[in-house]
This record gives structure tokens, sequence and C-alpha cells, in this order.
């Protein structure tokens, strides 16, 4: 790990005895890379981005920042960046004096720092905004300003705590992209706290997923998705159907795992060797098969499902479909997506197989 | 932590604590040992004596009567102010909201003084009357009565009820009086069904803080009443100065500590109900507006009799002090820089003016780093220092400036002579205001801007200056003029323990009203009228810097 910038070895946090926030983490992060620390709310992924800042001080644990000891180094000469979720905009200065502000504590001249800010705010498509009140600006506008104030001292690190998190869902997914564009072409450090998986995944290089204050998975965002280490993060996710498994036996080079969605076992494709139990079986909302498809994985061994379509919802490109599953001890529920061309009725009976390449074999 | 910082924040924990400990503590605990043990060992002998006296009793009595007598006339004339405040727009009112500051700022010698040259026996309501019916006797006799006391307590207290109730009443929203209104209620039967038992929590806990003023009068009651009215106060000093019986002063600030400690602790019950976070609207919404002829003149006849209360008595002493005999002079204001011999000064009166600038200036500075390292203790998540802090911060609030120069005077020992206790006091009467005006504009304050501040590399004293500060910097304006116009005014502590050769402002006007002659008195109108006119600049400064929803 000779190239990675920031190095967090085994950090330890509590608050008080019974409000643990991290229980020995560990991450490298490489030059130029976006690392988006996922998870749900009270993981712990907040903290660790405080501490890298300097807020707050781990109980046990090292950081190294280029190979330097962090842990003499006040916050305010890390010279680092932070973008917090509300924004923390002065709300004394105007728009190019919050923008000024590091510049002034670095010791900049008045013309330099001029310069910059101008430079600042265009780069945010703010140009001419800089003698604004903050109050005059829209909910993006200032998310574009606390931007442009923490890339304006060229911080050798960038932190995002939920930079999008105040923004209203349209604003949030045009500005992902935007955020990602900027941050690649500046080639920033970034260190980025959301706990929206779908903003994780657009906007990172890796994802770190956290969990009661430890790293559960971490990789690219497409293997992430594509290979979730257990339960959790398949649910964390998105996957809807994530569902017990009573036992699992193997013929014929497929595994077959009996639930209680059926008395015939589903197949799902060997996997070398069987995770550690209890397990969980995840079905990808794609893995739906009707009409010959769910004939021909029958004849496979796949068993034929039948169900009740209970809500039928358009989402754009794909329809999605929840159906009650007949038969079961317990109410069953899978919610699949399928193509527009398919015909699906709410309220109607439907019979269905799974595709067994939809369906993954994953500890609880 | 750095260990600077460290320093730092435990002198900003210690000093208040100490301060506080020194010079409010121990000196009420000497009161209290002085009537329960006067020799060192527990005596109640002392304090049944004074009990078995019918005058204590009888003291006590006027005291309180004169106080529900006073808080009864404010409400009086003080609730239809508050409703025509909260329901009426009319022209200039925002002027007239700002006159009702002037009663928080204004020196009680100084409305002594105005209140005798308006409806005094030589005032001038009275000279009018006679010149114009050719009376030989000046028509309106007040002065020494009931009737001026209870008028000058409505002058300072109608504020209070016209600013909590009315504040709190404009702030109600009307959507329930129109939720009453669709249920059928209209009319007198919706006020009383759904308005008033919304404001009643409001009107108790301004009728109470008008009884607590009212019951520790002091300045209004000696100056006004005479020789004839004693309230527990003005007893307290008589026995103290005047009879040097400390441990029968001692034993009457005990009993009115008692019962005005009681007294707070339902105010801020009542207090709490009060600010209950009932659905309110922002007060930018405007009211209706008077329709009907006779509501206006309703309106108007109330407005004025507001103006006439608070600003003719101070109008009628500036004008006074420019004036003999119906022409303009300003012999008086020369005078105040002349030594004479027959004077009751002993020295120029100007000097007055110097010593009460001194000292204020002292006790502003004291107060503002006391009241603000405190105001930073008390907005820190609670600890032991808070929560010690906390009640400590407001009790002075609740106790009598001449209870606490009795305190000085008993536990300060050979300090008690010392010019620096007289600030001190004025400190301790003022930090309250200071605390009380500093803890909202803290409170107000986004930790994540430090925050964000540190990260772009801003030290701590540097975030301090360009974080805290710049929404402080009000703050610090408001409660500093508030203190220097307490310190300026401040009457009944520094009667007790300011040495005579030193006199400050109020304590000259004070010696100069109760003398004979003309010059004395006209000298005494002088410097009231400077006195106010300092106030009328800190009352300026506080409106215009005030934070909204600050209020006392």
């Amino acid at each position: 790990m000779s190239d990675s910038l920031l190095v967090i070895e085994d950090v330890h946090k509590s608050y008080a005895p019974a409000l643990v926030a991290l229980r020995g983490v560990s991450l490298a992060v490489v030059r130029g890379e976006i690392v988006c620390l996922l998870g749900p709310s009270g993981c712990g992924k907040t903290t660790l981005l405080r501490i890298v800042a300097g807020l707050e001080l781990p109980d046990s644990g090292r950081l190294l920042f280029a190979g330097r000891d962090l842990a003499a180094v006040p916050v305010y000469q890390r010279g680092f960046g932070l973008m917090f979720q509300e924004f923390a905009l002065f709300p004394d200065k105007s728009v190019a004096q919050n923008v000024a502000f590091g510049l002034r504590m670095a010791g900049w001249s008045a013309a330099e720092i001029g310069k910059r800010v101008d430079e600042m705010l265009a780069l945010v498509n703010l140009g001419g905004y800089g003698g604004r009140s903050i109050f005059d600006l829209s909910g993006g506008e200032r998310q574009r300003v606390a931007l442009a104030r923490s890339l304006a001292p060229s911080p050798a690190l960038l932190m995002l705590d939920e930079p999008l998190g105040s923004l209203d869902r349209a604003l949030r997914e045009s500005l992902m992209d935007e955020l990602r564009t900027l941050l690649k072409r500046l080639a920033l450090t970034a260190l980025y706290v959301t706990h929206d998986q779908q903003e994780a995944l657009s906007v990172a290089d890796r994802v770190v997923l956290m969990n009661e204050g430890r790293i559960v998975q971490q990789g690219p965002p497409q293997v992430l998705y594509d290979t979730p280490a257990n339960a959790f993060v398949a649910r964390f996710l998105g996957y809807a159907n994530v569902l017990p498994v009573a036992s699992v036996g193997r013929a014929d080079g497929m595994v077959f795992v009996q639930t209680a969605l059926s008395v015939r076992p589903l197949p799902v494709p060997s996997s070398e060797p069987l995770p550690a139990q209890p397990l969980v079986i995840v079905v990808r909302a794609t893995a739906m098969l009707l009409g010959d498809d769910a004939g021909r994985a029958a004849l496979q061994g796949a068993p034929l499902l039948e169900g009740v379509i209970t809500k039928l919802g358009f989402r754009g490109g794909h329809q999605r479909a929840e159906i009650a599953v007949s038969h079961t001890a317990t109410p069953m529920d899978l919610t699949f997506e399928a193509p527009l061309t398919t015909p699906l009725v709410e309220g109607a009976p439907i019979t269905f197989a799974l595709d067994p390449a939809g369906c993954m074999l994953l500890p609880a | 932590m750095h260990p600077v910082t460290r320093i730092v924040r435990g002198t900003i924990v210690l000093f208040p604590l100490l301060f506080l400990a020194i010079f409010f503590v121990y000196p009420l605990a000497a009161i209290l040992r002085l009537s329960l043990a006067p020799e060192g060992v527990p005596a109640l002998q002392p304090v049944w004596e004074a009990a078995r006296s019918g005058a204590v009793w009888r003291i006590l009595w006027f005291t309180t009567w004169q106080a529900l007598a006073s808080t009864a006339l404010t409400m009086a004339l003080g609730l239809p102010l508050a409703a025509i405040f909260a329901r009426y727009t009319f022209p200039g009112k925002s002027a007239l909201r700002a006159l009702t500051t002037i009663p928080f700022v204004m020196p009680t010698v100084v409305v002594g003084a105005a209140f005798t040259t308006l409806i005094g026996p030589t005032g001038i309501i009275n000279n009018w009357l006679r010149g114009g019916l050719g009376l030989a006797e000046p028509p309106i006799q007040l002065m020494n009565t009931i009737w001026i006391i209870l008028l000058a307590h409505a002058f300072y207290n109608v504020s209070v009820v016209v600013r909590t109730v009315g504040g709190f009443w404009e702030a109600l929203n009307p959507a329930l009086g129109e939720a009453g209104q669709v249920l059928g209620a209209h009319g007198l039967r919706l006020f009383r069904t759904v308005t008033l038992p919304l404001l009643m929590p409001s009107i108790t806990a301004a009728g109470m803080l008008v009884f607590l003023f009212c019951f520790t009068s002091f300045g209004v009651i000696l100056i006004l009443g005479g020789l004839r009215f004693a309230t527990l106060e003005v007893e307290i000093y008589r026995q103290a100065v005047n009879l040097f019986n400390l441990p029968v002063a001692a034993f009457l600030s005990l009993l009115q500590m008692v019962i005005t400690f009681a007294v707070m602790a339902v105010y801020t019950r009542v207090q709490a109900r009060a600010s209950l976070p009932l659905e309110m609207r922002p007060r930018a919404h405007a009211p209706c507006h008077s329709g009907k002829l006779l509501h206006r003149i309703v309106v108007g006849a109330l407005l004025l009799v507001m103006v006439l209360l608070l600003v003719a008595p101070l109008l009628a002493l500036a004008w006074r002090s420019f004036t003999l005999g119906g022409h303009f002079t300003l012999d008086y204001y020369r005078e105040l820089a002349v030594n004479r011999r027959q004077s009751a000064f002993f020295a120029p009166p100007v000097t007055a003016i110097r010593n009460s600038l001194i000292y204020a200036s002292a006790a502003t500075l004291l107060s503002l780093l006391l009241g603000v390292s405190g105001a930073y203790v008390l907005a820190r998540p609670r600890t032991l220092a808070t929560a010690i802090l906390d009640p400590l911060f407001l009790l002075p609030l609740g106790t009598s400036a001449v209870t606490l120069g009795l305190g000085y005077i008993v536990a300060m020992g050979a300090w008690r002579t010392s010019l620096w206790l007289v600030p001190v006091a004025h400190t301790m009467i003022a930090t309250p205001f200071v605390v009380r005006t500093f803890l909202p504009a803290l409170r107000s304050l986004d930790p994540h801007l430090r925050e964000a501040a540190a990260v772009l590399g801003a030290g701590p004293l540097r975030t301090w200056w360009e974080v805290d500060m710049p929404v402080l910097r009000r703050a610090l304006l408001v409660s500093a003029a508030f203190a220097f116009t307490i310190s300026l005014g401040e009457f009944g502590a520094t009667l007790l323990i300011n040495r005579p050769d030193r006199p400050t402002m109020p304590m000259v006007i004070y010696r100069a009203l109760g003398q004979p002659g003309m010059l004395n008195y006209g000298q005494a109108l002088a410097m009231s009228t400077i006195l106010m006119v300092v106030c009328m600049v800190a009352l300026l400064l506080i409106e215009r810097f005030r934070l909204p929803g600050e209020e006392f």
C-alpha cells in the first residue's frame, strides 16, 4: 500500500460504554480515489469522517497521511476540506467572503484571493454570485458555494458529509454525476459519506459499506452490487427478495436450496465452497421467468410457483410487480421488475419460475 | 486537548463560579447567619423579638398590598394596551413599541424627579391649574401619597405587560380563533372560551413579575412616598443605615428573600407553561386595521394614556431643568460645576458624573466578563458547573439591591468601604441581564460553523473571532448598554455601600431632592436630565441592535 495517501489503522471510538461508534476500522485511500463511506445512520461513517478531519480524536488506532502520523496535527493545520451536510455557510459573510475564508486563513494576498474566488465560483457555475448574501441562494446554489469554499484552498483531501442530503431528490440525482465529474477533473482524493446506496454507487470509485462501527464490505460499485458479501449488504444495496434458507443439498453440479417458497428445492448455480451457515437466498428483481421460459426452467428442475399480483407499479422504463406467493405456510412476498411489454394485471393470478442465474446464496 | 485550551476553558468555568461565590453567595449567607445566629451560635431570640413586634407585620402588610394594588392598576392599563398591540395596526406602532423600552433603562431617581416635576406641589400640572383657576393651593396633592407610588409603579410595569402578554397574543395562531368561530363561538364568547385560556399563563406570569418588582420597590417609595411609607426594602435600608440595627435589617432581608424566592419559583413554572410550543405564527403577519369609528376612538385614547404615562413625566423633567420662572436658562447646568458652601453636595456635582462614569465603565467591563463567560458555560451540555450556575445567574434578579448592599456591609469586613465594591455590586445586578441577552445569541450559533472554520484552517482564537464574534457583536453591544445604564442608575445597593465623598449621580439627585431651595432642586433636575439622556442613548442602541425574541 505504498501509494496510499490516507491510511486508517484499527480506529476505535466510543462516546459512552453503551455508545460505541467505531469498533476497529482500517482503510487505505489511494491518491485520486473517490471513496464512499456508505451505511445506515449510526453505523459510524460520520464519526470516521470527523476523526479524519480532526474534529474528534480516536480512542485508539492511527491515522497516516502521506506517511505522516496525524495524531499531533490539529484540525486547522491538516489542510483538508470538509463539506457539511447543512453546508455551514457563514451567515454574516457574502458568497465571495465564504469562498475566500480558507484562503485568508492560509495567508493569501487580497489580489490572489479575488482571482481564486472568481475561478472557484466559475467552476461551480456561480460566476457573478460573489456579492450575494447566502440567504438569497437556493438549496442547490448553497451546495455549490459550500463546494467552492472547500475546494478553494486546494485541499489535499476532500471530505463530504452527506453533501446532497439536504436537497430534494430530483436535484440530488442531477448533482450526483456533476459532482463526480468535477472531482475527477480536479483529480481530487475524496472521502464521501452517504446513506444513499444509489448516490454511493454513482459517485464512488470504491464503496466502503459500514454497519455497527465496522466495515462490512468494500470494493468497486459494480463488484459490490454483483457480489454482495452477506444478507445485510444485499438488503442495503436495494435487493428486495432476501429469503431465509432451511437446508442446502447438492446434485448434478447444482446446489438445491430448500426455502419456504415451495416444496421442491430451488436450483442455484454451484458456488465452492458453500458459505458458512446460516444462509439466505437473494433473488434478483429480474429473475422472474414466465410462460415458456418458466416451462424450460421447470424442465431443468426449478419449481413452478403460483401467486397473485398484489401491486403493480409503473416505474418509467419498466413495471414493478409485488407477488404474494400462494401455498406458503406464512405469507411471502416477492418483488420483480418486468419489461413494460409483459402483460401483467393487478389482482390476477400468476405462475412463474425463478431463474437460477438470478439467485445468490449468501451468509445471513 | 491542548494544555492552553484546557487552561482557558478552566478559567471560563472557574471565574464565574468563584465570583458568584464570593460576591453573592457569601454575603447572603452572612445575612442568614446574622439573623439566625448573631453571636455565632444559633439564637432565635432576636428573630422572635422582631417577629413579635407588630412593626414588622405592618410593614409586610403594606409591602404586600401596595404591590397587589400596583399590579392591579398595571394590569388594568396594560392588558387593553397589550390587546391593541397584538390585534391592530396603526401608524407609529413600531415607534410606540420602542417607547415601552424606556422603563427598562430609566433609573428610579430620574423617574422620581420626573414625577415631582409633573404632578408635585410645584409641578407643571399644578402650576398650570393654579394659574388657570386662580387657586392659592395646588389642587392635585399626590406627593407622599399611595397614589403617586401606584402611578410610578404603573410607569415601570405597564411595559412588562404590553411586551410579554402583547407579544404572546400577537404570536397566537389566528387559525385557533377562526376554528372557534367555525365551531360557533364569536365576540366575547370567543374571547372567553378560546383566546383567554390560551393567554392565561402569560397573563399570570406577567402579573407575578410585576408583583415581584413592586414588592421589592425601593427608590420610588423612598423618593415619592416620603417618610410615611416603608416597604420591606426601604425598612431594611433604614434599619441598616439610619438606625444601624443590622440584625433586624438582616431579619427583614431574610423575610423578603424567602417571599421573593417563593414567588420566583412559582413564576418560573408559570413562565415555562407560557412558552409551551403552541402553534405560533411569525410576528410579521399583520393583524387587522381597526375599522369602526368607536374602535378607533377607544384605541386612540388608550394609546394616548400610554404615551402620557411614559413620556409626559420625562418631558416635564427636561423642560423644568431648562426653565426658571418661565424663561429659558442654563443656570442649573452651570451650577453643576460650582462648589457652593450651602449646597448639599460638598463637592461640585460634576464630580458625581465622573464617579458614575468610572463606576459604570468598571461595572460594564466586569459584568461582560462575568456574563459572557457564564453564558459560555451555560450554553454547553449540562454538567455540574451548569447545574450550579444556571439558578445562580438568575437569583440576583430575585434578590433586591438593598439586600445585596446589606450583605456586603455585613460580610466584607474591611473591604466594605472599598471603592471597588460599588462596581462589583452593580456587576451582580447587571450580570443576569448580560447572561440573558447572550445565551440566546450563543445558542443560535451553529456548532458546524466553528468546525467549518477549523477545517478551513482557523485556529481556536481565529475561529472565535471570525465565527462567534460577528454573531455576538450585537449581543455584546446590547448587554453592554444594559449593564452601563443599570450601573448608572443603580440606587439601592449604592446608597448602602458607597462612600459619601464619592457620590454617584443618583445619590446626588436623591440628596438634592431632599434639600430645600430652588437651586438644589434645579440641580437635581439638571443632573436627572443628563442621566435620562445618557439612558435614552443606551435605549436607542438596545432597540437598534436587540435580537428578536429577547425579553426580560
